[in-house]
């Protein structure tokens, strides 16, 4: 089994109008990892996002998954995308059905489940997001953070080895936003490989295990999120700010608050705890 | 705007077996349209209207609002049956000369145009019977029941799910006009809706094209396969609607005597 889920090669893609949506992506992203992508609007997230399940062809290059090169045949096609699942931004586009129970069903059926084994398994995905008491509902009467739920559970139940969620906490409440985070870390402690993309530096920060930045359809960085938040100029390039936690931490370094040789925290907790008290407040 | 849907979802009636509320306005309608009887579809209008208002608990004012839009069309088709125009003048119970033209209506011809109100209106009563009780999800498993071909099912379905997100984007661009003054004189307003009905078409595209991706990626073969809700069937359910038609067949077939 290869180590990497998904790796590109020169991956290039121009969109009908013209627009040279990516032009020469070159990744490797490896198994059960937890990766946030980031860049402005227009980077071509969306577009590579497209890429990895086969809804889009590449102009010139390739894309490889779990080591085997993708090929554009309708058997693999429906081989990938029962392995690769993406759930959109917006959950209008993806909701359909006249019941979230029905809505949820739809790729298991398709996937070939027998009857029983989509009403087990729906009911199992239902418990996991909490959404059991909206099984009967119509699609078009729920919030937009239970859209979104029911959008990534008939995503989810299809078991896939890869996720792909284009901006999922965009529109949430913090409440509803902290949920959704917490699905998709339980998701990746059973194995499976998550992809992201946001806006939110903080959240990518505390969140992602691997940090990819996008620009005008290149790769500007691939690495660990303390690595390319603390160089300006990734930052200044790929016109973000650095997230709090670090800046708060090389605030205190800068002021000799704090020991120096330590690895920066990744979460506000760790920051807390790495933070001078009143014992020793004073050096 | 009055929502038939949530009235649906919210309806006493809304547990009953889809198949009986079907059955039960089919026959009715096809009762009322074979049989030509002014009493029996005065009658089956107030039943059905009874068992809406009284049964699936709408409220009276909307109900005669929701009446309003069928029975616009109805008067207007009526009154053209009722009053003839022609160059024959024997045929009139009372009419008017314009030079050579005669407008009037005879008896029959009155006779008739209300026996086409009442049994349309009829008609529409058990159509509203059927819509004002039963969610979408409910018609669409009696359809797949009774094997219409899937690609109409799945139209049907995808129609319905569009209307409400179109209907929600339309409202926040007309509100939107409306804050920017867009409505305020005639010019204004067609100008607006103009502008309103084109984005609307665009967004529309836009979106069934979003929505085939994810379709797609869900493994969408070319139907759109669901899980059928479990709808127990019972037979025993059948005998009173039976019974309710055959009573106002006896009662049609009584009078006729």
């Amino acid at each position: 089994m290869s180590a990497f889920i998904i790796e590109t090669r020169g991956l290039c893609y121009k969109y009908s109008d013209g627009t040279g949506a990516l032009q020469g992506i070159d990744l490797s992203i490896k198994r059960n990892c937890k990766v946030a992508v980031l860049g402005p609007n227009g980077a071509g997230k969306s577009t590579f996002f497209l890429h990895c399940n086969g809804l889009l062809k590449p102009g010139s290059g390739k894309l490889i998954f779990a080591g085997q090169e993708v090929e554009y045949s309708k058997n693999y096609l429906r081989h990938l995308r029962q392995k690769v699942g993406i759930v959109f931004q917006n959950p209008d586009q993806q909701l359909f059905s006249a019941s979230v129970r029905q809505d949820i069903s739809f790729g298991l059926l398709n996937a070939g489940c027998s009857k029983e084994e989509t009403i087990l398994k729906i009911e199992t995905i239902g418990r996991q997001l909490g959404i059991l008491e909206l099984f009967n509902k119509p699609t078009h009467y729920l919030s937009v953070g239970q859209k979104k739920m029911v959008a990534l559970a008939g995503v989810l139940v299809m078991e896939p080895e890869l996720i792909i969620c284009d901006e999922p906490t965009a529109g949430l409440d913090p409440v509803a936003s902290a949920a959704l985070m917490e699905v998709l870390d339980k998701l990746h402690s059973n194995g499976t490989s998550i992809i992201i993309s946001t806006h939110d530096v903080d959240q990518a920060y505390g969140w992602a295990d691997q940090i990819i930045i996008l620009d005008r359809g290149r790769v500007l960085h691939q690495g660990r999120p303390t690595e390319v938040f603390s160089n300006p100029n990734i930052l200044d390039q790929a016109r973000l700010k650095k997230p709090w936690i670090l800046e708060t931490w090389e605030y205190m370094q800068s002021k000799g608050l704090v020991n120096s040789e330590l690895p920066p925290p990744n979460t506000r907790e760790q920051l807390f705890r790495l933070m001078p008290t009143a014992e020793n407040a004073y050096r | 705007m009055i929502n038939i849907d949530r009235y649906a979802y919210a309806s006493y009636l809304r547990d009953m077996h889809p198949a009986d509320k079907f059955s039960l306005a089919v026959m009715t309608m096809l009762l009322v349209l074979l049989v030509n009887s002014l009493y029996i579809s005065s009658l089956i209008i107030i039943i059905m209207s009874l068992v809406v208002l009284g049964g699936a608990r709408v409220n009276v004012k909307h109900y005669c609002q929701m009446m309003m839009i069928p029975m616009a069309f109805l008067l207007v088709s009526c009154t053209t049956i009722a009053f003839n125009i022609s160059l024959h003048h024997n045929q009139y119970s009372h009419a008017l000369v314009f030079g050579h033209i005669w407008v009037g209506y005879s008896y029959n011809s009155l006779i008739n145009a209300l026996n086409l109100l009442l049994r349309s209106f009829a008609a529409v009563t058990c159509l509203y019977f059927l819509a004002l009780t039963t969610p979408m999800v409910q018609i669409i498993f009696v359809l797949r029941k009774m094997k219409l071909p899937s690609v109409v099912i799945d139209l049907m379905l995808l129609t319905y799910n569009s209307i409400f997100i179109f209907w929600q984007t339309a409202q926040h661009i007309y509100i939107a006009q409306l804050s920017r003054s867009g409505y305020r004189n005639f010019t204004g307003t067609i100008r607006a809706l103009a502008c309103l009905g084109s984005n609307l078409i665009i967004k529309c595209i836009k979106n069934s094209d979003q929505s085939y991706q994810s379709l797609l990626s869900r493994g969408f073969t070319g139907e759109l396969t669901v899980l059928e809700d479990d709808n127990t069937f019972r037979k025993t359910n059948l005998y009173p609607i039976i019974m309710f038609e055959s009573s106002l067949l006896v009662i049609y077939l009584m009078g006729r005597l």
